[in-house]
């Protein structure tokens, strides 16, 4: 005869057996999640590495690459290299337009043998002095002379910054005071340069880029939002996950307004801040 | 004696039992056999990216170079640091005066400014020559390399380019241009 025992023993067997399945289905799902996400931080600081290395790298050509070679550069008929940015969209500006006669690349083939982008722009900001007066801008102008540094970094990252242009990233270059430049607080908005027409950007945001008010006579003191500086500042005000590179850029300025040759050297840093971007979709 | 319906017997009634248990060993062992290729692979690929991201820590100390100046620094410093990492690399050197190309293939000046011969414009394109657009030199310790045209990009290598200042317009200019430097690694 059967016992009631026995025949529970059969289910009990069948049970546990279901049980061992949905343990084994439970722990291969946490080996899939695992398995997912491994690596995954390893793999991020590596394309970091790579992305900082080839700003650095750009940084670094800068102080080699000689203004003259760069006259051939165009537009090739993009917004941000041939447009102004204004509070309605892009309207048509010959100050910003790389392919311009006067305005664009073109006009660096006036400045031939070796010199560099740098210096250009080391002239371009060399007509004040910030610790006595107001801070110089990124303008094309050494006072009242016309030095295009800021066309010739514009002109030189257009093509530098190219693999990363076309892969979705905007970048942002700017310049601004050291930490240890005199009294101005390094390292802070109010540190910036600010721009006197086209930034050196491929951004088209105007939560992070400065808006031309005035047909290319704007300083952009803010973003086209005016809530902050425009740049790399904004880019982190608006949340935006930056990758960002600087140098110690130094700036012979001279003075010879008392009657002698009064100089010295303004520290700076230039930056580059890189970011991933949905503005093009 | 009462015979109860549906009683095999002892082992019998165990017998649908066996199917879950075959099921889950199958299920838990096959991951664990997905998971372990699925890490190598991935340590795999990550090793290359390491080994890529050290080798152009090398060949870009400099924000400037000319085709003796990466020669040496691939036989003193990348080779014996590739043999550490024990990954197989191939390092060219592109001169791109007239702008830095987006598509090797694209005819489209503003895409590639250096038609007809846009297939020069390649990383892996191996002719040396003294001309804008094309390879100026390249250095490899894979023997495997073919001696000219375009080498045929290794499964699962990690591509990285950099940008240099390089003489430019021509090769032995005083003025300096845009050039690249690539980096492509693999095991």
């Amino acid at each position: 005869m059967i016992s009631p025992g026995k025949k529970l023993r059969a289910q009990a067997a069948i049970i546990d057996a279901l049980i061992l399945l949905l343990v084994s289905i439970a722990a291969s799902m946490l080996i899939f999640n695992f398995v997912g996400t491994w690596g995954e931080d390893q793999d991020q600081v590596l394309r970091s590495a790579y992305v900082l290395n080839y700003m650095q790298s750009v940084s670094k050509a800068l102080y080699y690459v000689d203004s003259s070679t760069l006259s051939e550069i165009k537009s090739d008929e993009l917004d941000v290299y041939e447009k102004a940015l204004t509070a309605t969209g892009f309207e048509t500006n010959p100050q910003y337009d790389l392919s311009s006669p006067d305005y664009g690349c073109n006009q660096l083939k006036d400045y031939p043998g070796t010199l560099r982008v740098t210096d250009l722009m080391k002239r371009d900001l060399a007509d004040s002095d910030p610790e006595v007066g107001v801070k110089p801008t990124l303008d094309d102008q050494f006072g009242n002379a016309r030095v295009p540094g800021r066309t010739a970094v514009r002109c030189a990252l257009k093509e530098l910054m190219k693999p990363f242009a076309f892969s979705g990233y905007k970048y942002y270059f700017e310049a601004i005071l050291s930490q240890d430049a005199g009294s101005i607080s390094g390292g802070t908005p109010e540190a910036l340069v600010h721009y006197f027409g086209p930034e050196i950007t491929n951004s088209k945001d105007a939560e992070i880029v400065g808006v031309e008010t005035s047909s290319g006579s704007t300083i952009k003191q803010t973003n086209g939002k005016g809530t902050v500086v425009p740049g790399c500042f904004s880019a982190v005000d608006k949340g935006l996950q930056i990758l960002a590179v600087s140098s110690p850029f130094q700036v012979l300025y001279s003075d010879t307004s008392g009657g002698t040759l009064d100089s010295k050297f303004i520290k700076y840093k230039t930056r580059i801040c890189i970011w991933q971007s949905r503005e093009d979709v | 004696m009462k015979k109860l319906k549906g009683y095999i017997g002892p082992l019998g009634d165990d017998i649908p039992s066996i199917f879950p248990i075959v099921f889950a060993v199958l299920i838990f062992t096959g991951t664990i056999i997905y998971a372990n290729q699925l890490i190598s692979s991935k340590a795999k690929q990550l090793e290359i990216r390491e080994g890529a991201v050290s080798l152009s820590y090398l060949v870009t100390e400099t924000g400037f170079t000319k085709a003796e100046t990466l020669e040496k620094a691939c036989d003193e410093k990348v080779k014996p640091r590739a043999a550490s990492l024990s990954v197989k690399y191939l390092i060219t050197l592109k001169r791109f005066c007239d702008g830095i190309p987006i598509d090797f293939k694209s005819t489209a000046s503003e895409l590639n400014p250096y038609t007809p011969e846009t297939e020069k414009t390649s990383t892996f394109y191996i002719d040396k020559s003294t001309l804008a657009g094309e390879t100026w030199t390249w250095c490899s310790n894979d023997l495997e390399i073919p001696a000219s045209g375009l080498f045929e990009q290794p499964k699962d290598s990690v591509l990285m380019s950099f940008p240099v200042a390089v003489p430019c317009p021509d090769f032995d200019s005083f003025t300096n241009g845009l050039g690249v430097v690539n980096v492509v690694a693999w095991k």
